[in-house]
């Protein structure tokens, strides 16, 4: 279809055209009908995201473009844009709890959250400077409030103040990064920065670099991660899910793409990336040493994973976006784990997120406690996991990529060897018999039993056959 | 007339980025970190709007036109969640409210 000289292609718009009418569906049945109960509201939500699925199921290993080549599906978008559909269903389930925080608004948090995946997906498939930033700032705006849905938590509010602010810090480099490469090369597309990139003009090197600031603010990489801790602890504990998993997915679609279509080679402007990927690794495990609050700790944790997924682009490789994708899956899958758990316990009550908690779990809540430490034991990467096979996808990438990938690749290793201590002293706290007087945990709610054995089966899933996994994962490419 | 050349309005966009930045960096009144943010974003439009007109390309203005509205979009939600800051300890200075460590 053709409207003013813009063709619409809604087959390759419509995973986004399908989250749109279900984002204004759920406002609608909020306003027409009275005190509409929030599991009906979050139901019309999940059952968008099916649909989001089935529309997007038709599109894999498809390549086109569409909106005169501004938004594409192809090897970038698709597997990107299956995670963050995924990602938006768990988190709407994990925020159907009892006690979880969503404003006293469900109907207007279900939206901003359906609009948010909506910019995520825009990010996978946008080829241009212009929808990059359309789509980063769709998500971000939409996280900002949902942040502060915890309110008058002072921690929430706190969370989103954090967060506007240092969102639209990053926001501002990244204007700026991308007025300079469009000053380098005369078009706003990214396939025309390309041949800028061959020749590195100043003006292409200072934009770059504002613009790699502007995402390592978004991905959370250190030196940029300083808000990371206190946004994920403050914000409710679905939201810090989705923003784990979502935010960096849709970052890393971007981030691949750029590395890809404008460099398509190791280049020299690259470095700085490979440096806050070491520096991210390095002070995420460690950080996550002397945390007290399991959603503190899993943001460390997760600083920490975002350093290790830009290993797959040492190399600029074939396979290394197929890594990259294969490591984003299973860690959407063991971090949402871990999210549901700690929201499970707690029928969504933030207390649950102290390590304190934990104590004993396993003579309490034995699957659980099992399911727990499975996700804990993949998120350190060992061996019989998704997380394990993720890691050594990775370093195979490392060693293959020249000295800047090797350094990569031993940072990773150090990385994971402190990591697999901060996820033991969880697992040992629940496994230790403890005397006394014991938290009470909330009762059983299907609900969260839907993505805690999601998450099981697919960390087993891809850790016993990952082989089945890669090639679902390249043949989508 | 004689045309102002583009190196002028780029060192101008360059010098409102970093009165920008350190805005940012020395204020501790949201409100007042809010506008250097502000600052930052329409020094992103200038550089647009002087590249569009040197390559006589329209993308660089639509980008320009884009950044304004979104600015518009993110001011309303960042003053909101401002006020509710305020509402609750008459003072939103950044070092006062921290509840969180470590």
């Amino acid at each position: 279809m053709t409207i003013q000289g813009v063709n619409f292609d809604f087959g390759i718009l419509g995973p986004i055209s399908v989250l749109v009418i279900t984002g204004l569906v759920v406002l609608l049945v909020d306003l027409v009908g009275r005190a509409v109960p929030r599991v009906v509201l979050y139901g019309i939500g999940v059952a968008g995201c099916a649909g989001a699925f089935i529309a997007l199921a038709p599109l894999y290993g498809r390549s086109a473009t569409t909106v005169n080549g501004a938004f594409a599906t192809d090897r970038f978008s698709w597997g990107f844009s299956a995670v963050l559909i995924f990602t938006l269903a768990v988190t709407l389930l994990l925020s159907s709890l009892r006690n979880a925080d969503d404003g006293n608004s469900p109907a207007s948090y279900a939206a901003l959250l359906i609009f948010c995946t909506i910019g995520g997906l825009i990010m996978a498939g946008a080829t241009t400077l212009i929808g990059i930033f359309l789509g980063i700032e769709e998500l971000s705006l939409a996280l900002y409030v949902l942040a502060g849905t915890g309110y008058p938590r002072p921690a929430s509010e706190e969370a989103a103040l954090k967060y506007v602010l240092l969102g639209s810090l990053a926001s501002g480099f990244l204007i700026y990064g991308s007025a300079l490469l469009y000053g380098s090369a005369g078009s706003v597309s990214l396939s025309a920065l390309s041949a800028a990139a061959s020749s590195l003009p100043l003006l292409f090197v200072i934009g770059f670099g504002l613009l790699l600031v502007g995402l390592a603010f978004k991905l959370a990489l250190s030196p940029f991660h300083l808000w990371t801790p206190d946004v994920y602890e403050g914000s409710p504990i679905a939201i810090t899910a989705y923003m784990t998993v979502a935010v960096k997915a849709a970052t890393f679609a971007v981030l691949a793409r750029f590395v890809y279509t404008v460099f398509g080679h190791d280049s020299v402007a690259l470095v700085p990336l490979w440096l806050l990927a070491i520096f991210s690794m390095l002070v995420g495990s460690f950080g996550a040493l002397r945390q007290r609050n399991l959603k503190r700790l899993l943001a460390y944790s997760s600083i920490a994973q975002a350093g290790f997924m830009v290993v797959a682009l040492s190399g600029v490789g074939e396979y290394g976006l197929s890594s990259l994708l294969f490591y984003l899956v299973a860690y959407a899958l063991m971090n949402l784990g871990a999210f549901a758990v700690i929201a499970m316990l707690g029928d969504g009550d933030e207390a649950y997120a102290d390590i304190d908690a934990y104590r004993a779990l396993f003579y309490r809540r034995p699957w659980v406690a099992v399911a727990l430490t499975l996700f804990l034991f993949s998120l350190a990467g060992i061996p019989g996991t998704a997380g394990f096979y993720g890691k050594v996808l990775l370093l195979e990438q490392g060693f293959a990529g020249g000295p800047w990938g090797i350094a990569l690749a031993l940072a990773l290793i150090a990385g994971s060897i402190v990591s697999i201590y901060v996820y033991f002293q969880v697992v040992w706290a629940m496994f230790v018999p403890q005397e006394g007087e014991q938290p009470v945990t909330a009762g059983n709610s299907w609900l969260t039993w839907v993505p805690v054995a999601v998450g099981v089966a697919g960390v087993v899933a891809l850790g016993v056959i990952p082989q089945v996994f890669v090639s679902i994962v390249s043949s989508s490419m | 007339m004689p045309q102002v050349p583009l190196n002028l309005y780029l060192e101008l966009s360059a010098v409102l980025f970093i009165i920008g930045v350190i805005g940012f960096l020395l204020r501790r009144n949201p409100i007042t970190m809010l506008m250097a943010i502000e600052l930052m974003w329409n020094a992103g439009n200038l550089a647009f709007i002087a590249f569009a007109r040197n390559f006589i390309d329209m993308s660089g203005q639509v980008f320009a036109f884009l950044v304004i509205t979104v600015a518009a979009a993110e001011a309303a939600i960042a003053l909101a969640i401002v006020v509710m800051v305020f509402r609750r300890r008459e003072n939103a200075d950044v070092d006062d409210i921290s509840v969180m460590r470590g």
